[in-house]
């Protein structure tokens, strides 16, 4: 007979409690562990099972991965830390300064770079999980210096932020871009992978009570080092020197906010300039690289949908291009400068406020400056006066936005949220994304611009749609048949040839109708009904959207008569 | 060499004799009788009986040449030749030595050798060692300078290394996802990938199998959720009003949850309710206090005396039997009703075969029910799996609230905005939300336990000891106030709060020390019932100087004392007062103004001054010489000065001390008492 709890979910779980004597770890440093090597807390599916016919309140483990934690080379790490600090508290307390410095000097440490490579197996796997690890080093990267956090660490996390914005800014990856009240929102897609993160305001710092510290920093520990590892690749890949390095050597003739040896660093955190690129780089364009395997592969559906993503990207990146930006005092500079360089546009400030100024107020190229006071005393003509939301703005509907809304002291439109996606037939309000065209306009473009197509040059294919085409025509038109011989003589008649002209999307779009419904004749009965209750509530749905832009055109064509009858008056 | 045998044997008997193994002469005596029978002795035997020499070659070996048998012939050295002398410089272990190859060395030393024991050679060998430690000694200095550069460059760099990278634990420099190990590929190219997993295996460097499950999240929900439009900091009305609903019924929801909790506690009472019981407690409390009770029950005693003191409550029990008749007629209806029930049930069995029909559709029904229902949880436990936050340990996760500006703080200025929630806080949220750490509350830092004990003092206290905590040791003995009662007293047995200062006025004095003044007070003076007692006492307590008795004389009915001495406290005359109920008195007694002076005083008069004039005569020579001559020209005045201060000083005291000497020893003559006096002039 088999025995009770010797196979099962009493063998498969392990409580906590148990881990921790299997390990010989402080709960602590099981905790670290953990997180390090991402090994998470199951819920058994039945308690009473797991814990052999108890139903306490415990945490459980799969026994699997605790046994794979025991290989971990990290735990002997912490083992040698542990002695680490004994024996340094000892030196402290008998006052022993010498040896105090030498058992500082020789502190053990432990790399994650096994981890990393453990827990992603390839890139894109790691790039898939930088949302949490994005957020959480910006982060740390604007806290103060507490004395509870590691301050090399922080050191690090600003490090690694400035490297990753700088690769945005060269890669010119930014989609999306919000400002809410808990942050900023910033979204890039990063070799297919959409990557987003939060930046907090700069504003005061407060410690919440209830956050575990420890906890935190643990997974700080491990991301920076993906972080680390994540910003290396992609710099190598996009033909970009790591670390980062200015095109240009700073002096210390550009500003006097910083010493000589800080001079570099504070250059590449202002975001303001370019950064160096490998001599002989070939970047891998991973969006043709994924075009050319789509033709290989015969996907043809997808190649549409690649190409306007890929006229998206190109109009985002060139998007201020011809734009010459000065951000003023009051404005968050660092987000300003990073969404605008992002965007392809230049970018400087005001020379006291941080280094890294490239041009000056007074620079007459200067096209719009940034805002955000009710009152300007001194204004330059040549210039667009335009408060900051008008950047965000503008990305997001991707064009550049009439600044007359945007005018300093004036009540600016609200700030939609790009990552709101209406679904196909959802009623669209016209400030989302600035007037963005519906896509039926877009198409009616396109017919426009298709040049019609000579009869005799096309296809069979399109021959058999013709005559079709012409019978239908014949039936229509004609209002009576000519009865009289005269009348007959006087329809008799022969014109010169003239080279017909037809529509090849309509009937490429008739063609698809039918074919459409055909294939709906086909739907049995069963879900010919539910066939029926979707299309129903399409058609609701469409008439709702009427009824709204309906509604909409008349309030604006009120509201502009009213402004003539002011105007008059 | 100790003997084997026993030390208790006798040395006169045989017993005791050495025992000699004769083994040894045993075997030669042998030997030689087998050689006898073999063919005689060996020894008598000439050579060539006994050996002879072994021409034949090994097996396979060449026959040897004339040269070789003419090498080999010294072998024969038992014809009785003499042996060659050994050639020391052709020694076999020199020539292994010598150069075998062939091919000459490239080149030949062709200088001819020194002669070591020359003295040229020597001082040549001398100067060559000096020139070589130096060398040496130059050479390990230069490398020392090197290293030392070296490492000075090196913790330099490490120290520039450091600078920059921040971190010096975190390596980046490299691409992690396309790294190979080359140490690893070279084994596997040089032995083939089974003997290098073998070696992998030995040596416990192959890679552990990592589980599958590791890369896979616990949940399916986004680490940043889509931000709602409505957070935005300058929101559209509508998308505002949405988040303000959501966060109302959050709310909502929390609070439905917080009063269905209420309602299945269970309820306080109300103030109507709470009356009642008020009142009948108070009237239970006070039960036998007041005299009314005492009326009531002289009332009782009235009833009793009318017989009305019944001690049943509710209705008389009364026993009713029922007749024959009646318990036929019940166990025939009983019958009736049993044969009515089955009979109706037949019936409704008949019937539901001709429901076939409608029971089937029924069933189906209920199936159907069934399959969607468990369709529906079978969803729902999925969803669960998928997005839901699962329960780890003791605390169930709570979500944040939402983070959101209300209507009056939105602005719509970048500059006055105001930012709400913490980052770190929603992070730690999400991270126990996606199920990837277990939902803790803070714990409460533990106080460390304070080890409390009595001091003996307090312990001694004898009431503290009915005190329940209060431990005591098996043997000993306290006093307890016998009057105590073993339970409760009626008023607490305490020791009274005592005012903060003791009667009387204290002044600005610290509590603490009124009260110790106060308590030494009572201790040494209060109980003493004289005031002779307490005088004395204080006198003992309180004076510099103390006498062995006190002077006491009664002038007109009243006991005047005689206090001698100063108090050591100052300014602590009224204490004195109350301590001792004294007063003091103004004028001198009686017995001063009876005393006959000025006689007195005409017979001291001149004896004084003739003292004093003897004295002043004897002190004249103390003058110092140096400064009978002083021209006041090398002298400071202030030194003089000090000097002649000090000297008159001395003189005035030494004049003093005599005067009073003769005044006592003159008065001695009429009271003799005066001899026994102290005196000290400082």
């Amino acid at each position: 007979m088999q025995k009770k709890y010797k196979k099962g979910a009493s063998v498969n779980y392990t409580s906590r409690n148990q881990a921790l004597r299997k390990l010989q770890l402080t709960l602590a440093d099981f905790r670290r562990l953990c997180i390090l090597k991402g090994i998470y807390p199951v819920e058994p599916k039945n308690r009473r099972k797991a814990n052999r016919g108890r139903l306490a309140n415990k945490t459980y483990y799969l026994a699997k991965d605790i046994r794979f934690l025991t290989h971990e080379p990290i735990i002997d790490k912490f083992r040698h830390l542990k002695s680490y600090l004994r024996r340094v508290t000892k030196a402290k307390a008998r006052n022993e300064k010498s040896r105090e410095e030498t058992l500082r000097n020789n502190r053990p440490f432990y790399k994650l770079d096994h981890v990393v490579r453990e827990r992603y197996p390839s890139f894109a796997d790691a790039l898939r999980d930088l949302d949490d690890c994005l957020t959480l080093i910006f982060l740390f990267a604007n806290f103060p210096l507490l004395k509870k956090l590691y301050e090399p660490r922080l050191r690090l996390c600003r490090r690694l932020s400035v490297e990753f914005l700088h690769y945005v800014i060269a890669s010119g990856s930014i989609k999306k871009c919000f400002i809410s009240v808990k942050g900023y929102y910033i979204q890039v897609e990063i070799r297919g992978e959409i990557i987003t993160w939060i930046v907090p305001h700069k504003l005061g710092h407060k410690n919440p009570a209830d956050v575990d510290f420890k906890i935190m920093a643990t997974f700080l520990e491990f991301y920076t080092t993906l972080l680390g590892f994540v910003n290396f690749k992609l710099y190598s890949d996009l033909g970009l020197i790591y670390p980062p390095k200015l095109t240009f050597s700073a002096t210390t003739s550009l500003s006097t906010l910083c010493s000589e040896d800080e001079f570099s660093d504070e250059f590449l955190a202002s975001l303001g300039l370019p950064i160096m690129k490998k001599a002989d780089a070939n970047p891998v364009d991973q969006v043709e690289v994924d075009q050319e395997a789509a033709q290989l592969l015969g996907n043809t559906e997808g190649d549409e949908e690649n190409r306007r993503k890929e006229e998206e990207t190109k109009t985002i990146q060139k998007l201020f291009s011809k734009c010459k930006f000065f951000i003023s005092r009051e404005i968050p500079r660092e987000m300003f400068a990073f969404v605008i360089r992002a965007c392809g546009g230049n970018v400087s400030w005001d020379k006291t406020m941080c280094p890294g100024a490239t041009y000056d107020v007074n620079d007459e190229s200067i096209t719009h400056q940034l805002v955000d006071r009710p009152k300007l005393n001194d204004m330059i003509v040549n210039r667009a006066y335009i408060q900051p939301q008008w950047v965000f703005d503008s990305i997001n509907a991707r064009k550049l936005l009439p600044v007359d809304s945007y005018l300093p002291g004036s009540v600016l439109p609200p700030h939609l949220s790009p990552f709101v996606e209406e679904k196909e037939g959802d009623y669209v309000p016209p400030e989302r994304f600035g007037q963005r065209q519906p896509d039926h306009d877009v198409e009616e473009e396109i017919t426009k611009q298709v040049p019609s197509i000579n009869l005799v040059e096309n296809n069979a294919y399109l021959n058999g749609n013709l005559k079709r085409k012409r019978k239908d025509e014949e039936e229509t038109p004609v209002p009576a048949k000519p009865t009289t011989k005269e009348q007959r003589k006087q329809a008799m008649r022969v014109e010169s040839g003239q080279v017909q002209n037809i529509n090849v999307p309509n009937i490429v779009k008739r063609k698809a109708d039918e074919e459409k419904r055909l294939l709906e004749m086909t739907i049995p009965k069963k879900q010919k009904r539910l066939y029926d209750k979707i299309k129903f509530s399409q058609k609701k749905k469409r008439q709702e959207v009427e009824k709204l832009t309906r509604k909409r055109a008349n309030h604006e064509n009120r509201a502009k008569q009213d402004t003539t009858i002011d105007k008059k008056k | 060499m100790g003997r084997k045998t026993a030390k208790h044997v006798p040395r006169n008997q045989k017993k005791y004799w050495r025992k000699i193994s004769t083994q040894d002469i045993e075997d030669r005596l042998e030997d030689v009788r087998v050689q006898e029978m073999t063919g005689g002795r060996r020894a008598d035997q000439p050579d060539h009986v006994l050996y002879h020499i072994d021409n034949e070659l090994p097996l396979g070996a060449k026959s040897p040449s004339a040269e070789e048998t003419e090498y080999t012939a010294p072998i024969l050295r038992s014809t009785g030749k003499k042996r060659q002398q050994l050639d020391l410089n052709n020694l076999n272990t020199y020539k292994i030595l010598q150069p075998h190859s062939s091919v000459l060395p490239p080149a030949v030393d062709a200088r001819p050798t020194k002669n070591p024991s020359s003295k040229r050679t020597k001082r040549l060998v001398e100067t060559q060692e000096i020139v070589e430690t130096r060398r040496a000694a130059t050479k390990k200095y230069q490398t020392a300078i090197k290293q030392r550069s070296e490492a000075f460059e090196k913790t330099a760099l490490d120290k520039a290394g450091k600078i920059e990278l921040d971190d010096p634990h975190v390596s980046q420099g490299y691409d992690l996802w396309n790294m190979r190990d080359e140490k690893k590929e070279k084994v596997r190219s040089a032995v083939g990938s089974d003997m290098a997993s073998y070696m992998e295996q030995i040596y416990q460097t192959y890679d552990w199998k990592v589980p599958k499950h590791i890369t896979k999240k616990p949940t399916k929900l986004p680490a940043i959720e889509t931000p709602l439009p409505g957070t935005s900091y300058n929101p559209t009305f509508d998308d505002h009003q949405g988040l303000l609903q959501k966060a109302v019924e959050v709310e909502l929801e929390k609070e439905r949850k917080e009063l269905k909790l209420l309602r299945n506690l269970p309820k306080p009472l109300t103030q109507s309710a709470a009356e009642p019981i008020k009142q009948s407690y108070l009237k239970e409390m006070s039960a036998g206090i007041f005299d009314d009770d005492i009326e009531n029950e002289q009332a009782n005693d009235k009833n009793s005396f009318f017989g009305l003191n019944s001690v049943s409550i509710g209705k008389p029990v009364t026993v009713d039997t029922k007749t024959v008749a009646q318990r036929n007629k019940e166990k025939l209806r009983k019958i009736k009703d049993a044969e009515a029930k089955a009979a109706k049930e037949k019936r409704i069995q008949d019937n539901k075969f001709f429901r076939l029909k409608s029971i089937r559709k029924e069933i189906t029904k209920e199936s159907l029910e069934q399959q969607a229902r468990d369709k529906k949880r079978k969803i729902e436990y999925e969803n669960r799996e998928k997005f839901g936050t699962k329960k780890f340990g003791r605390y169930k996760f709570e979500d944040a609230d939402l983070d959101l500006n209300l209507s009056e703080d939105i602005t719509g200025n970048l500059r006055t905005m105001k930012a709400e929630g913490n980052l770190l806080h929603d992070r730690f949220k999400s991270l126990q939300k996606r199920n990837i750490i277990e939902s803790r509350i803070r714990a409460k830092p533990t106080k460390t336990k304070v080890k409390r004990y009595e001091k003996r003092s307090v312990r001694e206290v004898g009431h503290r000891l009915n005190h329940p905590g209060v431990h005591i040791p098996h043997g000993v003995q306290y006093k307890t106030p016998h009057n105590l009662p073993d339970e409760y007293a009626d008023h607490p047995l305490y020791p009274p709060i005592r005012p903060k200062y003791p009667p009387g006025s204290w002044g600005s004095m610290d509590p603490k020390k009124a009260w110790m003044h106060f308590e030494l007070g009572e201790k040494h003076y209060r109980h003493l019932k004289s005031v002779k007692e307490r005088l004395t006492i204080m006198a003992y307590q309180n004076m510099i100087c103390y006498y062995d008795k006190l002077d006491v004389e009664q002038i007109n009915s009243k006991l005047i004392w005689m206090l001698t001495g100063r108090p050591r406290s100052p300014r602590s005359l009224p204490f004195y007062k109350h301590i001792t109920q004294t007063h003091v008195t103004d004028e001198l007694p009686k017995f001063y103004e009876q005393m006959d002076v000025e006689s007195l005083l005409n017979y001291v008069k001149p004896i004084l001054i003739d003292r004093i004039l003897t004295d002043e005569y004897a002190q004249k020579d103390d003058i110092p010489l140096e400064d009978m001559y002083d021209k006041g020209d090398y002298k400071v005045s202030s030194i003089m000065n000090e000097k002649k201060l000090k000297i008159d000083q001395q003189r005035t005291t030494n004049t003093l001390t005599k005067m009073i000497r003769t005044i006592i020893n003159v008065l001695a003559e009429h009271k003799p008492h005066l001899r026994q006096a102290l005196v000290s002039i400082y």
